[in-house]
């Protein structure tokens, strides 16, 4: 290949560059489409409209309140009225608090059906093949303020906050593996909208069902230690009780069995196939079921080393759709599954 | 009186173009020899895929569990229902992957060529992302139809399109057609995974390349199309040994080019259709093996098809081994393996500048 002399490359960095120009300078209309793909409900007379429940909070003196984020202070409306989530566990929790954010992210989560409906319309934040967010389509919803979660540690941190806050004030709590810290996260979530006795109200809902569960189940409780895990095809994921379900089933009163992973992530853990006899001492197992997991609940079932588990063999493995709960409604769901699963042991 | 020692270049059948002797190996004694270590390789490393995994177990239970089965110990059936297959899919796939890849870079011409470029990968994956967004397909099982269906359509529609026009299907026409297939059932796949989380959620797992999960009735159902390929591919040892003095050449010495060159892409087909339904698919593999079975045989295909035959299921092996032991309790798949492992010796290849003689 005969060396490139200047013009040629004088050429090709013109070109390049223009076409970086041009890109750059498109717009993104795919995330609508995606959108009104998702969404389930056929569109309702909802779109993505402001939410009209902040109106009734409180007037404080002052426009503007100061709210400590992983990023450090920061002044959010206190009526915001065009709220934009970045996370499930966020716009889940402003479903539960009765806002319609503007702008949404459900990351394929199991998400109740009257969310689904709830959230007709309302466009999908982040980009489903390269998780990263549309930072243009969020200014174009002109929000007042926008919520989400990160990682503490900053290396780690993915969400673009500079570009963000220049947007709208943007609130960031902190984010743990597997969403462990999600009531943490609900209840920063609330205090920024102002909505803290509404979210109050829904937690003492969920934990009086959980104790109610724990009296009235104990003795199935006491009788068994549990394993929560999700199948994958080659491979499976062991939950551990820091993980957002864990904490749940923690909460109902489930005692975990002592599984030995080798590992002490606390979330989950990847496991092999050839470990699935680590779940020997369990003696339930809690299996998610839910839609993105199917394929793979199946394919661990028919495995012979999980027929040869003890659980598998009392029939006492039980699919189950709402782990990840990202708010107290779908954690209430999951605790009747619970509740159903804890009626079948005697 | 015993003649010096017989120039080899003097070949024994007459019909047969002289081929110079490269290589590191320049006899035929030395071949067979090496050929034979390499099968015993082969073996060694197989059983030591039986004996190793990401759950340690002793080697006494491994030899008890290949002949006496006992249901009830874990340890066992580990071995028996999981590591056995395992290995068995391992040497299918290598077998398939390297044999391929030889035939396609003798098809080509091309020291680069892969049997990607005939859309087989992207025509499988397309096929399984159909079955699970449309019929629901669940199990590793069930793709495999699929996956196989997909690579044979693609890849007759690749070379239909190549073969338009009055040369037929020429390598560069070939790599042309191939390339604008495999990016359009690329986007088709895409477009698809875009709307369907779910399916995205599961087509990962298999399009990342990976023995784990694969029952033996896969390695039952694929193995007859492997066999088929196999010997239609050793079939063309001789013929791409003519195609590679290029087409005048050939056709001067009696070679009928396209019936050739269809036939052997046939093979490659088979192969890899067959291997990418069972596991996958896995890159690397088909490229790099032929080069280290030229470097001991020289340019003759009758040897390096035999070469890169035993030689690819032992890196495929090896690399599903590593892939047991290095993320402990987990494991990583295969198909990142070979590339950790290929793409490093990839960029050496590129870099050097006698490798290109095919």
């Amino acid at each position: 290949m005969e060396p490139l002399n200047r013009r040629r490359l004088l050429g090709l960095s013109i070109t390049a560059t223009a076409g970086a120009i041009l890109a750059a300078c498109s717009s993104d209309s795919s995330s609508t489409a995606t959108s009104t793909a998702a969404s389930e409900a056929p569109t309702t007379t909802t779109a993505a409209t402001s939410t009209t429940a902040a109106a009734t909070s409180t007037a404080a003196s002052a426009a503007t309140r100061t709210i400590d984020t992983i990023h450090g202070a920061v002044e959010v409306p206190t009526a915001p009225q065009r709220i934009v989530a970045l996370n499930f566990v966020d716009t889940a929790t402003l479903l539960d608090l009765g806002i319609t954010p503007v702008g949404k992210s459900t990351s394929g989560v199991n998400f109740l059906p009257e969310y689904t409906d709830q959230l007709a319309g309302v466009p999908e934040v982040t980009n489903e093949t390269t998780f990263e967010y549309e930072v243009e389509l969020i200014a174009s919803l002109k929000p007042d303020l926008i919520i989400g979660s990160d990682w503490a540690d900053a290396a780690k941190q993915y969400v673009p906050y500079e570009q963000l806050s220049a947007i709208a004030p943007t609130a960031l709590t902190e984010w743990q593996q597997s969403a462990g810290n999600w009531p943490d996260q609900a209840a920063f979530f609330a205090d920024v909208v102002g909505k803290s006795n509404e979210l109050d109200e829904l937690r003492s809902q969920y934990e009086g069902r959980a104790d109610e569960i724990k009296a009235s189940r104990a003795d199935a409780l006491a009788a068994n230690t549990w394993a929560l895990i999700q199948g994958g095809q080659g491979e499976w994921y062991f939950y551990t009780p820091q993980s957002s379900h864990g904490q749940v089933f923690a909460r109902a009163g489930v005692q975990f069995a002592d599984i030995d992973t080798g590992d002490d992530d606390t979330g989950y853990v990847t496991m092999s196939t050839e470990r699935i006899d680590a779940l020997t001492p369990a003696a339930v197992i809690a299996l998610n079921a839910n839609e993105s997991a199917a394929a793979g609940a199946a394919d661990l079932q028919g495995q012979p080393l999980f027929k040869a588990l003890p659980a598998a063999q009392d029939g006492q493995v039980h699919e189950m759709i709402w782990f990840f709960p990202s708010s107290y409604k779908v954690a209430g769901a999951l605790l009747e599954e619970l509740d159903a699963a804890l009626a079948t042991l005697t | 009186m015993i003649a010096a020692t017989a120039d080899p270049v003097v070949a024994d059948e007459v019909d047969v173009p002289v081929i110079e002797r490269k290589g590191l190996l320049r006899r035929s004694s030395g071949r067979t020899l090496g050929l034979v270590l390499a099968v015993v390789l082969l073996i060694i490393v197989a059983l030591a895929s039986l004996a190793i995994g990401s759950k340690p177990i002793p080697i006494g239970t491994v030899v008890r569990a290949l002949f006496h089965h006992d249901p009830t110990s874990n340890d066992i059936l580990v071995i028996r229902t999981l590591r056995v297959p395992r290995t068995l899919v391992g040497i299918l796939a290598g077998v398939a992957l390297g044999l391929a890849g030889a035939v396609m870079q003798g098809v080509a011409r091309n020291p680069l060529a892969d049997p990607g470029i005939l859309g087989i990968e992207a025509g499988a994956a397309l096929f399984v992302v159909i079955g699970i967004h449309s019929f629901g397909v669940r199990s590793l099982s069930g793709y495999v139809w699929f996956a196989f269906a997909g690579a044979l359509i693609a890849s007759v529609v690749v070379y239909a399109i190549g073969s338009v026009g009055r040369q037929g299907a020429t390598p560069v026409k070939l790599a042309l057609a191939g390339a604008a297939i495999t990016t359009f059932l690329g986007s088709l796949t895409s477009a698809i995974l875009i709307f369907d989380l779910a399916a995205l959620d599961q087509f990962r797992f298999w399009a990342v390349g990976s023995l784990s999960g694969r029952s033996l009735d896969i390695v039952v159902q694929m193995a007859p199309f492997i066999a088929v390929g196999a010997a239609m591919a050793i079939a063309s040892a001789r013929s791409l040994n003519a195609l590679a003095l290029g087409d005048d050449v050939a056709r001067s010495l009696g070679q009928r080019v396209g019936l050739t060159r269809a036939f052997a892409a046939g093979a490659v087909v088979l192969l890899v259709g067959a291997s990418t339904a069972a596991v996958g698919p896995i890159a690397f593999v088909g490229l790099t093996v032929p080069h280290v079975a030229r470097a001991f045989t020289g340019p003759d295909y009758r040897w390096v098809l035999p070469y890169s035959m035993v030689l690819a299921p032992t890196l495929l092996l090896t690399a599903d081994i590593i892939g047991r032991v290095i993320a402990r309790p987990g494991e990583v798949q295969v198909g990142i393996v070979t590339a950790l492992i290929g793409a490093p010796f990839f960029i050496a290849l590129v870099r050097r500048r006698k490798l290109a003689e095919l």
